[in-house]
């Protein structure tokens, strides 16, 4: 599950090295911005059926792998 | 009377926050005290225009009705998106229909604050419809819709935040620390759009005079566009600060707009309670749909295209005439195209960290920002 997590997340941000920075801030790496940030909802409905609303996070919340990987679990998605 | 705008005003500004302040520290429920200062003002400001204040009251439970529906359409799980796009469509008709009608030659059927006040009913609507919003007291509604920090122009405050702090209770020193920050900004933006302001003002009406030209027309350009920040920004500080005096911590609209290193940048900077909130409810919403049914080829035209929709609704929102229409599309434009160079260029990649680089970017972007104010202005469709 967290490969597919990575996987989704490399191909939002076009760049296979957050694969081994999943702390690394994505937003201040100018690897996410707010169209990353649509990507990522509508591949978290289609990936793993979790549908978040936009206003329901913030850019802090979503800016580093692991914090993604947190909110998914928080939403019910079983991730190690 | 008007909000932020002469002797009277203030005198009662000082008083009304004076009294506000005692009263929360004697523990009176804050939204007691919001609701009475901004009932009081909109009876300062509107008592002598009934028919005006009648239709903010009417719009004001208007929207209401359209927010209880889409609530109990949520808990009876009615809520299709056809009766969600009704809603919304009623929820955001008093503006539209205000905006044509300024194009004809008939009495204006706007009112103070419209449109500002249908961001805020609007936000709620949609997430109430998200299911971000489950209930919404009458108290908090009022209170949020009326607040007369914010009333007539903004900063564009979200519900759900606005409530949470009418309901916080803070501890003394935390207040205190918060009132004399809103002191000080309300003194700033005093000065800002009090004294700075109306000097640009005057400057601009010499210039206005001068034999037209390019040197005019580059003053004009400079001079409008610093009027306008100081005036706005001005505005919004005291806001801003009148609010926290209140134990309201609104947002804030600007943060230094001309030291932007592109036009994404500043659209981070200026007017951002505006920015972000077209950011969150139409850019965002549909990039989501373009992105989910695959209408354009790849996300440097998806990003394109969204930008150009979003800030041309921006700039009809302002009004429907050419000014207002171009600046929309101008800065629309501007976003596509700076958006692909952030993202393709090997020149900006090499240089982007270097100083020279930098202080280029900050100045191209000023001059590109000043002549979308130019536009804006409608100097050159003689306004």
């Amino acid at each position: 599950m967290r490969e597919k997590v990575l996987d989704m997340m490399i191909d939002i941000c076009e760049e296979e090295a957050i694969r081994e920075e999943p702390d690394a801030d994505l937003f201040e790496l100018g690897l996410m911005d707010s169209l990353g940030m649509v990507e990522l909802l509508v591949a978290m409905e289609d990936e793993f059926g979790i549908s978040i609303a936009p206003t329901e996070i913030t850019q802090e919340e979503v800016s580093s792998v692991n914090k993604i990987i947190a909110l998914l679990r928080n939403k019910g998605l079983e991730v190690e | 009377m008007s909000y932020y705008d002469g002797a009277y005003f203030f005198l009662w500004l000082a008083i009304a926050l004076g009294f506000g302040y005692i009263a929360l520290s004697w523990r009176v429920p804050k939204t007691a005290v919001v609701l009475i200062t901004s009932l009081f003002f909109l009876y300062k400001v509107l008592g002598d225009q009934p028919k005006q204040l009648a239709w903010l009251l009417g719009f004001v439970l208007w929207q209401w009705v359209l927010i209880q529906v889409q609530l109990k359409a949520n808990q009876t799980r009615k809520n299709t998106i056809s009766l969600f796009r009704l809603l919304l469509a009623g929820s955001l008709a008093p503006i539209a229909l205000t905006r044509v009608a300024e194009l004809f030659p008939v009495p204006s059927l706007g009112f103070l604050g419209i449109s500002y006040l249908t961001f805020r009913s609007a936000q709620m609507l949609i997430e109430s419809r998200d299911g971000l919003i489950t209930e919404v007291r009458p108290l908090d509604y009022l209170c949020f819709m009326l607040f007369f920090p914010s009333i007539s122009a903004g900063p564009i405050d979200r519900s759900r935040r606005f409530v949470e702090d009418l309901h916080a209770i803070r501890q003394k020193e935390e207040r205190s620390e918060l009132a004399i920050l809103g002191l000080y900004k309300l003194g700033q933006g005093f000065i800002y759009k009090l004294v700075v302001s109306q000097w640009l003002f005057q400057l601009l009406t010499t210039v206005k005079g001068w034999d037209r030209g390019w040197m005019q027309l580059s003053a004009y350009m400079y001079l409008y566009g610093l009027y306008l920040f100081f005036d706005f920004c001005g505005y919004s500080r005291m806001a801003v600060g009148s609010a926290y005096i209140l134990g309201i911590r609104l947002p804030h609209n600007f943060d230094r707009p001309f030291i932007s290193e592109n036009i994404v940048d500043f659209w981070n900077r200026w007017h951002i309670s505006l920015s972000h909130w077209f950011r969150d409810f139409i850019f965002t919403r549909f990039t989501m749909a373009a992105v989910r049914n695959k209408w354009f080829s790849g996300r440097l035209r998806t990003a394109q295209v969204a930008y150009l929709v979003n800030m041309f609704v921006m700039g009809a929102w302002h009004g429907l005439s050419a000014p207002y229409l171009c600046y929309g599309a101008y800065h629309g434009v501007l976003l596509g195209v700076s958006n692909t160079y952030l993202k393709k260029s090997k020149f900006h990649k090499n240089h982007r960290e270097k100083m020279w680089y930098r202080a280029a970017s900050i100045a191209v972007t000023f001059q590109l920002v000043m002549f979308g104010f130019l536009i804006f202005s409608g100097y050159w469709v003689g306004y």
